[in-house]
Protein backbone atom coordinates (compact mmCIF):
# COMPACT_ATOMS: atom_id res chain seq x y z
CA UNK A 1 0.00 0.00 0.00
CA UNK A 2 2.67 2.31 1.06
CA UNK A 3 4.66 1.32 -2.33
CA UNK A 4 1.48 2.10 -4.37
CA UNK A 5 1.30 5.67 -2.85
CA UNK A 6 4.63 6.44 -3.00
CA UNK A 7 4.96 5.35 -6.45
CA UNK A 8 1.38 7.87 -7.42
CA UNK A 9 3.66 10.73 -5.48
CA UNK A 10 6.12 9.91 -7.92
CA UNK A 11 3.91 9.93 -11.13
CA UNK A 12 2.20 13.38 -9.78
CA UNK A 13 5.48 15.23 -8.85
CA UNK A 14 6.50 14.51 -12.74
CA UNK A 15 3.47 15.71 -13.97
CA UNK A 16 3.36 18.44 -11.91
CA UNK A 17 7.11 19.19 -12.97
CA UNK A 18 6.17 18.74 -16.46
CA UNK A 19 3.67 21.08 -15.98
CA UNK A 20 6.02 23.50 -14.56
CA UNK A 21 8.41 23.81 -16.70
CA UNK A 22 6.55 23.40 -19.79
CA UNK A 23 4.97 27.15 -18.26
CA UNK A 24 8.33 28.11 -17.06
CA UNK A 25 9.45 27.80 -21.07
CA UNK A 26 6.14 29.07 -22.58
CA UNK A 27 6.10 32.31 -20.01
CA UNK A 28 9.76 33.22 -21.13
CA UNK A 29 9.14 32.83 -24.99
CA UNK A 30 6.15 34.79 -24.35
CA UNK A 31 8.13 37.38 -22.26
CA UNK A 32 11.34 36.93 -24.93
CA UNK A 33 8.62 37.81 -27.52
CA UNK A 34 7.81 41.16 -25.83
CA UNK A 35 11.00 42.18 -25.29
CA UNK A 36 11.44 41.79 -29.18
CA UNK A 37 8.63 43.92 -30.02
CA UNK A 38 9.06 46.61 -27.96
CA UNK A 39 12.77 47.23 -27.56
CA UNK A 40 15.58 46.95 -30.58
CA UNK A 41 16.90 43.77 -31.07
CA UNK A 42 20.29 43.49 -28.74
CA UNK A 43 22.31 42.88 -31.95
CA UNK A 44 25.65 42.92 -30.21
CA UNK A 45 24.43 40.72 -27.68
CA UNK A 46 23.34 38.19 -29.84
CA UNK A 47 26.30 38.19 -32.10
CA UNK A 48 28.40 37.46 -29.15
CA UNK A 49 26.08 34.43 -27.86
CA UNK A 50 26.30 33.26 -31.11
CA UNK A 51 29.96 33.55 -31.29
CA UNK A 52 30.08 32.20 -27.92
CA UNK A 53 27.80 29.05 -28.17
CA UNK A 54 29.24 28.01 -31.71
CA UNK A 55 32.63 28.68 -31.33
CA UNK A 56 33.18 26.96 -28.34
CA UNK A 57 31.08 24.11 -29.12
CA UNK A 58 33.25 23.35 -32.28
CA UNK A 59 35.59 20.88 -31.16
CA UNK A 60 32.67 18.85 -29.93
CA UNK A 61 30.87 19.10 -32.58
CA UNK A 62 33.88 18.18 -34.81
CA UNK A 63 33.99 14.90 -33.01
CA UNK A 64 30.43 14.11 -32.88
CA UNK A 65 30.17 14.64 -36.66
CA UNK A 66 33.40 12.25 -36.94
CA UNK A 67 31.62 9.63 -34.86
CA UNK A 68 28.27 10.44 -36.78
CA UNK A 69 29.68 9.52 -39.91
CA UNK A 70 31.80 6.30 -38.71
CA UNK A 71 27.74 5.07 -37.37
CA UNK A 72 26.40 5.84 -40.46
CA UNK A 73 28.44 4.29 -42.96
CA UNK A 74 28.61 1.29 -41.10
CA UNK A 75 24.92 0.64 -40.79
CA UNK A 76 24.52 1.97 -44.34
CA UNK A 77 27.41 -0.31 -45.46
CA UNK A 78 25.70 -3.26 -43.87
CA UNK A 79 21.90 -2.48 -46.00
CA UNK A 80 24.50 -1.78 -49.18
CA UNK A 81 26.00 -5.20 -49.01
CA UNK A 82 23.15 -7.11 -47.67
CA UNK A 83 21.01 -5.75 -50.55
CA UNK A 84 23.51 -5.85 -53.01
CA UNK A 85 22.86 -1.88 -53.83
CA UNK A 86 26.55 -0.38 -53.14
CA UNK A 87 24.96 2.66 -55.47
CA UNK A 88 23.12 3.68 -53.11
CA UNK A 89 25.59 3.82 -49.93
CA UNK A 90 26.30 7.35 -50.72
CA UNK A 91 22.73 8.49 -50.38
CA UNK A 92 21.85 6.64 -47.44
CA UNK A 93 24.74 7.94 -45.79
CA UNK A 94 23.26 11.63 -46.97
CA UNK A 95 19.72 10.84 -46.41
CA UNK A 96 21.16 9.88 -42.37
CA UNK A 97 23.49 11.89 -41.72
CA UNK A 98 22.28 14.95 -42.91
CA UNK A 99 18.25 14.65 -42.61
CA UNK A 100 17.51 12.19 -39.79
CA UNK A 101 20.28 10.24 -37.42
CA UNK A 102 22.58 13.87 -37.66
CA UNK A 103 20.23 16.44 -37.10
CA UNK A 104 19.13 14.21 -33.82
CA UNK A 105 22.20 13.13 -32.56
CA UNK A 106 23.20 17.25 -33.10
CA UNK A 107 20.42 17.93 -30.78
CA UNK A 108 21.40 15.87 -28.24
CA UNK A 109 25.03 16.94 -28.40
CA UNK A 110 23.89 20.42 -28.56
CA UNK A 111 21.18 19.83 -25.46
CA UNK A 112 24.61 18.53 -23.64
CA UNK A 113 26.75 20.91 -24.53
CA UNK A 114 25.14 24.44 -25.01
CA UNK A 115 22.11 23.53 -22.80
CA UNK A 116 24.28 22.70 -20.06
CA UNK A 117 26.79 25.61 -20.57
CA UNK A 118 23.75 27.58 -20.61
CA UNK A 119 21.72 26.79 -17.43
CA UNK A 120 25.64 26.40 -15.60
CA UNK A 121 25.88 30.22 -16.59
CA UNK A 122 22.59 31.70 -15.95
CA UNK A 123 21.80 29.52 -11.98
CA UNK A 124 25.07 30.76 -11.05
CA UNK A 125 24.38 34.58 -11.79
CA UNK A 126 20.74 33.52 -9.90
CA UNK A 127 22.26 32.06 -7.03
CA UNK A 128 24.98 34.77 -6.49
CA UNK A 129 21.72 37.20 -6.65
CA UNK A 130 23.31 39.36 -9.43
CA UNK A 131 19.77 38.69 -11.21
CA UNK A 132 18.39 39.65 -8.59
CA UNK A 133 20.08 43.08 -8.87
CA UNK A 134 20.01 43.59 -11.71
CA UNK A 135 16.06 43.79 -11.38
CA UNK A 136 16.24 46.17 -8.39
CA UNK A 137 18.51 48.30 -10.70
CA UNK A 138 15.41 49.12 -12.95
CA UNK A 139 17.23 46.42 -15.93
CA UNK A 140 15.01 44.42 -18.05
CA UNK A 141 16.90 41.53 -17.30
CA UNK A 142 14.43 39.23 -19.96
CA UNK A 143 15.97 41.31 -22.59
CA UNK A 144 19.47 41.11 -21.50
CA UNK A 145 19.74 37.26 -20.96
CA UNK A 146 17.05 35.77 -22.49
CA UNK A 147 16.48 37.39 -25.68
CA UNK A 148 19.81 37.00 -27.16
CA UNK A 149 19.92 33.37 -25.90
CA UNK A 150 16.86 32.12 -27.45
CA UNK A 151 17.80 34.15 -31.11
CA UNK A 152 21.37 33.19 -30.84
CA UNK A 153 21.25 29.26 -30.08
CA UNK A 154 19.00 28.48 -33.27
CA UNK A 155 21.16 30.54 -35.50
CA UNK A 156 24.75 28.88 -34.22
CA UNK A 157 22.65 25.48 -34.23
CA UNK A 158 22.18 25.85 -37.56
CA UNK A 159 25.67 26.86 -38.73
CA UNK A 160 26.65 23.74 -36.33
CA UNK A 161 24.58 21.38 -38.59
CA UNK A 162 26.44 22.79 -41.47
CA UNK A 163 29.65 21.82 -40.04
CA UNK A 164 28.28 18.71 -39.00
CA UNK A 165 26.68 18.12 -42.32
CA UNK A 166 30.51 18.12 -44.28
CA UNK A 167 31.99 16.65 -41.56
CA UNK A 168 30.17 13.89 -41.40
CA UNK A 169 29.63 12.57 -45.05
CA UNK A 170 33.41 12.99 -45.58
CA UNK A 171 33.70 10.60 -42.07
CA UNK A 172 31.39 8.64 -43.93
CA UNK A 173 33.46 8.12 -47.25
CA UNK A 174 36.48 7.71 -45.42
CA UNK A 175 34.99 4.90 -43.28
CA UNK A 176 33.23 3.50 -45.98
CA UNK A 177 36.56 3.40 -48.03
CA UNK A 178 38.56 2.47 -45.73
CA UNK A 179 36.54 -0.34 -43.64
CA UNK A 180 34.45 -1.82 -46.43
CA UNK A 181 35.95 -1.24 -49.93
CA UNK A 182 33.39 1.67 -51.04
CA UNK A 183 35.68 3.90 -53.02
CA UNK A 184 34.70 7.73 -52.39
CA UNK A 185 33.96 8.23 -56.42
CA UNK A 186 31.20 5.86 -55.38
CA UNK A 187 30.33 7.23 -52.83
CA UNK A 188 29.73 10.89 -54.36
CA UNK A 189 28.54 9.44 -57.46
CA UNK A 190 25.60 8.30 -55.53
CA UNK A 191 24.87 11.35 -53.84
CA UNK A 192 25.20 13.85 -56.94
CA UNK A 193 22.28 11.46 -58.46
CA UNK A 194 20.50 10.65 -55.50
CA UNK A 195 20.31 13.47 -53.08
CA UNK A 196 17.71 15.91 -52.54
CA UNK A 197 18.65 19.80 -51.50
CA UNK A 198 15.72 19.42 -49.25
CA UNK A 199 16.58 16.98 -47.40
CA UNK A 200 20.02 19.27 -46.64
CA UNK A 201 17.61 22.30 -45.75
CA UNK A 202 15.36 19.92 -43.51
CA UNK A 203 18.45 18.77 -41.48
CA UNK A 204 19.07 22.63 -41.00
CA UNK A 205 15.51 23.45 -40.20
CA UNK A 206 15.28 20.87 -37.37
CA UNK A 207 18.79 21.95 -36.31
CA UNK A 208 17.27 25.53 -35.82
CA UNK A 209 14.01 23.97 -34.01
CA UNK A 210 16.14 21.86 -31.44
CA UNK A 211 18.71 25.24 -30.41
CA UNK A 212 15.74 26.94 -29.67
CA UNK A 213 14.28 24.32 -27.57
CA UNK A 214 17.84 23.89 -25.90
CA UNK A 215 17.52 27.61 -25.16
CA UNK A 216 14.24 28.01 -24.40
CA UNK A 217 15.06 24.48 -21.15
CA UNK A 218 17.94 25.51 -20.41
CA UNK A 219 17.05 29.68 -19.76
CA UNK A 220 14.02 28.53 -18.07
CA UNK A 221 15.62 26.11 -16.05
CA UNK A 222 18.64 28.25 -15.21
CA UNK A 223 16.75 31.24 -14.30
CA UNK A 224 14.47 28.89 -11.83
CA UNK A 225 17.54 27.98 -10.12
CA UNK A 226 17.27 28.83 -5.92
CA UNK A 227 19.66 27.73 -3.00
CA UNK A 228 23.57 27.60 -2.88
CA UNK A 229 26.05 25.74 -5.19
CA UNK A 230 24.04 22.36 -5.59
CA UNK A 231 21.25 24.16 -7.26
CA UNK A 232 23.64 25.40 -9.68
CA UNK A 233 24.57 21.58 -10.49
CA UNK A 234 21.20 20.10 -10.02
CA UNK A 235 19.88 22.76 -12.34
CA UNK A 236 22.45 21.50 -14.98
CA UNK A 237 21.69 18.51 -14.62
CA UNK A 238 17.31 19.27 -14.55
CA UNK A 239 18.37 20.67 -17.71
CA UNK A 240 20.31 18.15 -19.54
CA UNK A 241 17.52 15.47 -19.02
CA UNK A 242 14.63 17.74 -19.67
CA UNK A 243 16.46 18.98 -23.14
CA UNK A 244 16.70 15.26 -23.86
CA UNK A 245 13.61 14.66 -23.80
CA UNK A 246 12.13 17.72 -25.26
CA UNK A 247 14.42 16.86 -28.35
CA UNK A 248 13.30 13.36 -28.80
CA UNK A 249 9.46 14.55 -28.68
CA UNK A 250 10.29 17.46 -31.10
CA UNK A 251 12.08 14.88 -33.23
CA UNK A 252 9.30 12.67 -33.69
CA UNK A 253 6.68 15.56 -33.69
CA UNK A 254 9.24 17.24 -36.55
CA UNK A 255 9.35 13.45 -38.38
CA UNK A 256 5.80 13.06 -38.48
CA UNK A 257 5.44 16.88 -39.32
CA UNK A 258 7.73 16.53 -42.07
CA UNK A 259 6.97 12.98 -43.49
CA UNK A 260 3.80 14.15 -44.26
CA UNK B 1 43.25 17.32 -5.39
CA UNK B 2 43.17 20.29 -8.32
CA UNK B 3 42.56 17.65 -11.25
CA UNK B 4 41.95 13.72 -11.34
CA UNK B 5 42.17 12.00 -14.55
CA UNK B 6 40.05 8.82 -16.34
CA UNK B 7 42.50 6.95 -15.85
CA UNK B 8 43.24 7.06 -11.74
CA UNK B 9 39.95 6.58 -11.15
CA UNK B 10 39.74 3.60 -13.54
CA UNK B 11 43.26 2.26 -11.80
CA UNK B 12 41.61 2.92 -8.44
CA UNK B 13 38.39 1.26 -9.67
CA UNK B 14 40.85 -2.00 -10.59
CA UNK B 15 42.39 -1.91 -7.35
CA UNK B 16 38.80 -1.99 -5.36
CA UNK B 17 37.81 -4.88 -7.26
CA UNK B 18 40.66 -6.39 -7.26
CA UNK B 19 41.04 -6.07 -3.35
CA UNK B 20 37.48 -6.76 -2.93
CA UNK B 21 36.95 -3.54 -1.65
CA UNK B 22 33.71 -2.88 -2.48
CA UNK B 23 31.19 -0.92 -0.55
CA UNK B 24 28.22 -3.14 -1.83
CA UNK B 25 25.27 -1.29 0.88
CA UNK B 26 26.32 2.40 -0.91
CA UNK B 27 26.59 0.37 -4.15
CA UNK B 28 23.11 -1.40 -3.75
CA UNK B 29 21.84 2.15 -2.78
CA UNK B 30 23.13 4.08 -5.86
CA UNK B 31 22.03 1.58 -8.22
CA UNK B 32 18.84 1.92 -6.58
CA UNK B 33 18.43 6.03 -6.95
CA UNK B 34 20.12 6.03 -10.34
CA UNK B 35 17.67 2.92 -11.59
CA UNK B 36 14.46 4.73 -10.17
CA UNK B 37 15.63 8.06 -11.53
CA UNK B 38 16.45 6.58 -15.03
CA UNK B 39 13.89 4.41 -15.61
CA UNK B 40 11.07 6.38 -17.20
CA UNK B 41 13.40 9.05 -18.82
CA UNK B 42 15.03 6.09 -20.58
CA UNK B 43 11.99 4.45 -21.75
CA UNK B 44 10.07 7.58 -22.80
CA UNK B 45 13.59 8.76 -24.69
CA UNK B 46 14.17 5.89 -26.58
CA UNK B 47 10.24 5.63 -26.89
CA UNK B 48 10.50 8.92 -29.05
CA UNK B 49 13.71 8.18 -30.84
CA UNK B 50 11.77 4.51 -31.83
CA UNK B 51 8.30 5.72 -32.98
CA UNK B 52 10.31 8.89 -35.24
CA UNK B 53 12.65 6.00 -36.88
CA UNK B 54 10.13 3.52 -37.39
CA UNK B 55 7.30 6.20 -38.80
CA UNK B 56 10.64 7.54 -41.57
CA UNK B 57 11.34 4.01 -42.36
CA UNK B 58 7.87 2.71 -43.19
CA UNK B 59 7.10 5.90 -44.94
CA UNK B 60 9.70 5.94 -46.75
CA UNK B 61 9.31 2.15 -48.11
CA UNK B 62 5.53 2.68 -48.75
CA UNK B 63 6.67 5.76 -50.76
CA UNK B 64 9.52 4.37 -52.64
CA UNK B 65 9.22 -0.05 -52.45
CA UNK B 66 5.58 -0.09 -51.66
CA UNK B 67 6.35 -2.81 -49.41
CA UNK B 68 7.03 -2.39 -45.51
CA UNK B 69 7.12 -6.14 -44.23
CA UNK B 70 11.02 -5.58 -44.03
CA UNK B 71 10.52 -2.75 -41.48
CA UNK B 72 9.54 -4.77 -38.50
CA UNK B 73 12.76 -7.31 -38.61
CA UNK B 74 15.24 -4.12 -39.72
CA UNK B 75 13.69 -2.09 -37.17
CA UNK B 76 14.60 -4.28 -34.50
CA UNK B 77 18.28 -4.75 -35.39
CA UNK B 78 18.83 -1.74 -35.76
CA UNK B 79 17.36 -0.50 -32.56
CA UNK B 80 18.95 -3.27 -30.69
CA UNK B 81 22.62 -2.66 -32.44
CA UNK B 82 22.40 0.98 -32.25
CA UNK B 83 19.60 3.38 -30.56
CA UNK B 84 18.93 1.95 -27.49
CA UNK B 85 22.12 1.32 -26.15
CA UNK B 86 23.44 5.04 -27.69
CA UNK B 87 19.92 6.52 -25.71
CA UNK B 88 20.43 4.88 -22.90
CA UNK B 89 24.61 6.23 -22.67
CA UNK B 90 23.12 9.57 -23.76
CA UNK B 91 20.14 9.79 -20.77
CA UNK B 92 22.84 8.42 -18.71
CA UNK B 93 25.53 10.99 -19.52
CA UNK B 94 22.37 13.66 -18.89
CA UNK B 95 21.43 12.40 -15.33
CA UNK B 96 23.98 10.17 -13.95
CA UNK B 97 26.70 12.25 -15.03
CA UNK B 98 25.72 15.84 -14.60
CA UNK B 99 24.48 14.28 -11.00
CA UNK B 100 27.43 12.61 -10.39
CA UNK B 101 29.74 15.54 -11.16
CA UNK B 102 27.56 17.85 -9.25
CA UNK B 103 27.64 16.35 -5.95
CA UNK B 104 31.72 15.25 -5.91
CA UNK B 105 31.90 18.98 -6.78
CA UNK B 106 29.35 20.33 -3.94
CA UNK B 107 31.58 18.01 -2.07
CA UNK B 108 34.72 19.32 -3.29
CA UNK B 109 32.43 23.04 -2.15
CA UNK B 110 32.05 22.01 0.91
CA UNK B 111 35.51 20.63 1.69
CA UNK B 112 34.51 17.39 2.63
CA UNK B 113 37.01 15.80 -0.12
CA UNK B 114 39.55 17.82 1.69
CA UNK B 115 38.87 16.69 4.83
CA UNK B 116 38.82 13.10 3.84
CA UNK B 117 42.07 13.13 2.22
CA UNK B 118 43.35 15.00 5.64
CA UNK B 119 42.18 11.95 7.05
CA UNK B 120 44.28 9.61 5.10
CA UNK B 121 41.49 8.30 2.78
CA UNK B 122 41.13 8.70 -0.64
CA UNK B 123 37.84 10.42 -1.93
CA UNK B 124 38.10 8.59 -5.30
CA UNK B 125 37.19 5.55 -3.86
CA UNK B 126 34.54 6.93 -1.33
CA UNK B 127 32.56 9.14 -3.00
CA UNK B 128 33.09 8.17 -6.73
CA UNK B 129 33.77 4.56 -7.23
CA UNK B 130 30.47 3.30 -5.29
CA UNK B 131 28.41 5.58 -8.20
CA UNK B 132 30.83 4.35 -11.15
CA UNK B 133 29.61 0.94 -10.02
CA UNK B 134 26.10 1.72 -9.59
CA UNK B 135 26.40 3.25 -12.94
CA UNK B 136 27.91 0.60 -14.95
CA UNK B 137 24.86 -2.32 -13.29
CA UNK B 138 22.48 0.58 -14.08
CA UNK B 139 23.04 0.77 -17.85
CA UNK B 140 23.13 -3.15 -17.95
CA UNK B 141 19.62 -3.07 -16.17
CA UNK B 142 18.14 -0.50 -18.81
CA UNK B 143 18.81 -1.85 -21.60
CA UNK B 144 16.66 -4.48 -21.96
CA UNK B 145 13.52 -2.64 -21.28
CA UNK B 146 14.66 0.55 -23.23
CA UNK B 147 14.80 -2.19 -26.21
CA UNK B 148 11.16 -2.93 -25.58
CA UNK B 149 10.23 0.62 -24.87
CA UNK B 150 11.43 1.20 -28.17
CA UNK B 151 9.93 -2.17 -29.78
CA UNK B 152 6.19 -0.97 -28.21
CA UNK B 153 6.74 2.21 -29.57
CA UNK B 154 7.51 0.86 -33.05
CA UNK B 155 4.41 -1.48 -32.59
CA UNK B 156 1.94 1.55 -31.70
CA UNK B 157 3.41 3.76 -34.41
CA UNK B 158 2.93 1.25 -37.41
CA UNK B 159 -0.45 0.37 -35.93
CA UNK B 160 -1.81 3.73 -35.40
CA UNK B 161 -0.23 5.31 -38.74
CA UNK B 162 0.13 2.71 -41.16
CA UNK B 163 -2.22 0.06 -40.04
CA UNK B 164 0.66 -2.79 -39.73
CA UNK B 165 -0.57 -5.67 -37.27
CA UNK B 166 1.65 -5.97 -34.49
CA UNK B 167 1.97 -9.75 -35.70
CA UNK B 168 3.43 -9.28 -38.69
CA UNK B 169 5.65 -6.09 -37.58
CA UNK B 170 7.23 -7.70 -34.18
CA UNK B 171 9.91 -10.52 -35.37
CA UNK B 172 12.11 -11.52 -32.51
CA UNK B 173 13.72 -14.20 -34.75
CA UNK B 174 15.38 -11.22 -36.71
CA UNK B 175 17.65 -11.01 -33.41
CA UNK B 176 20.58 -13.40 -33.44
CA UNK B 177 22.21 -13.66 -29.84
CA UNK B 178 24.98 -11.73 -31.07
CA UNK B 179 23.50 -8.54 -31.59
CA UNK B 180 21.66 -8.88 -27.83
CA UNK B 181 25.57 -9.47 -26.49
CA UNK B 182 26.47 -6.35 -28.49
CA UNK B 183 23.82 -4.36 -27.17
CA UNK B 184 24.50 -5.00 -23.12
CA UNK B 185 28.22 -4.54 -23.98
CA UNK B 186 27.53 -1.27 -25.49
CA UNK B 187 25.58 -0.22 -22.76
CA UNK B 188 27.81 -1.26 -20.02
CA UNK B 189 30.70 0.52 -21.60
CA UNK B 190 28.54 3.63 -21.97
CA UNK B 191 27.57 3.18 -18.13
CA UNK B 192 31.13 3.01 -17.08
CA UNK B 193 32.19 5.87 -19.14
CA UNK B 194 29.68 8.32 -18.55
CA UNK B 195 30.29 7.75 -14.72
CA UNK B 196 34.38 8.12 -15.05
CA UNK B 197 33.93 11.00 -16.83
CA UNK B 198 31.59 12.85 -14.51
CA UNK B 199 33.45 11.50 -11.51
CA UNK B 200 36.80 13.19 -13.36
CA UNK B 201 34.71 16.52 -14.16
CA UNK B 202 33.78 16.95 -9.97
CA UNK B 203 36.66 15.90 -8.48
CA UNK B 204 38.65 18.37 -10.61
CA UNK B 205 35.75 20.99 -10.21
CA UNK B 206 36.72 24.59 -8.81
CA UNK B 207 35.28 25.04 -5.54
CA UNK B 208 32.65 27.35 -5.99
CA UNK B 209 29.09 27.66 -6.96
CA UNK B 210 30.08 28.32 -10.60
CA UNK B 211 32.67 25.67 -10.07
CA UNK B 212 29.59 23.32 -9.62
CA UNK B 213 28.05 24.15 -12.94
CA UNK B 214 31.13 23.55 -14.95
CA UNK B 215 31.77 20.88 -13.47
CA UNK B 216 28.12 19.40 -13.82
CA UNK B 217 28.50 20.68 -17.46
CA UNK B 218 31.39 19.22 -18.39
CA UNK B 219 30.18 16.13 -17.12
CA UNK B 220 27.59 15.87 -19.48
CA UNK B 221 29.04 17.02 -22.27
CA UNK B 222 32.22 14.84 -21.97
CA UNK B 223 29.97 11.87 -20.80
CA UNK B 224 27.72 12.10 -24.13
CA UNK B 225 31.14 12.61 -26.67
CA UNK B 226 32.34 9.95 -24.52
CA UNK B 227 29.11 7.83 -25.75
CA UNK B 228 29.34 8.86 -29.27
CA UNK B 229 33.12 8.12 -29.45
CA UNK B 230 33.10 4.63 -28.49
CA UNK B 231 29.70 3.94 -30.30
CA UNK B 232 31.21 4.39 -33.47
CA UNK B 233 34.75 2.68 -31.92
CA UNK B 234 32.53 -0.36 -30.91
CA UNK B 235 30.26 -0.36 -34.49
CA UNK B 236 33.74 -0.18 -36.33
CA UNK B 237 35.16 -2.89 -34.39
CA UNK B 238 31.70 -5.25 -34.83
CA UNK B 239 31.89 -3.96 -38.58
CA UNK B 240 35.94 -5.24 -38.93
CA UNK B 241 35.83 -8.66 -36.97
CA UNK B 242 32.13 -9.45 -36.79
CA UNK B 243 32.26 -10.39 -32.79
CA UNK B 244 30.53 -10.76 -31.28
Amino acid sequence: MRTLSELLASAGRAALGIVETAGLMALLAWRAMGTLLRVSVPLREILKQVHANGATSLPVIIIASICVGCIVAVQGMDYAQRYSAPEVYGWAAYFAACREVGPLLLGLSLSARLGAQNAAQLAALTVTERVDAMKALGVDTTSVWVTPRLIAMPIAATVLMLWMDGISLVSATVFAWIAGGVTPWTTWASIMRYALLSDLLLGLEKAAVYGLFAALTSTALGLAARGGADAVGTAVMKTAVTSLLVISAVHYALTVWTAG
Amino acid sequence: MNHVSALRILVSLVDCLRRRDVPYRRVLQATAETLSGSFMLVCAAVGFVGASLCWQAAWQARRVLGDQSFIGPEYLVIMTNEFAPLMVGTMLAARGGAGLAARLATRKTTYQTDALTLMGDDPVRVFALPEIIASVVTSAVLAPPALLAGEIAGVFTMKMAFQVEPASFVAFDALQAGDLWFSLIKAVVFGLAVSVMGARAGLSARPDASGVGEAAMRGVVDGSVAVLILDAALDGVRFATGFP
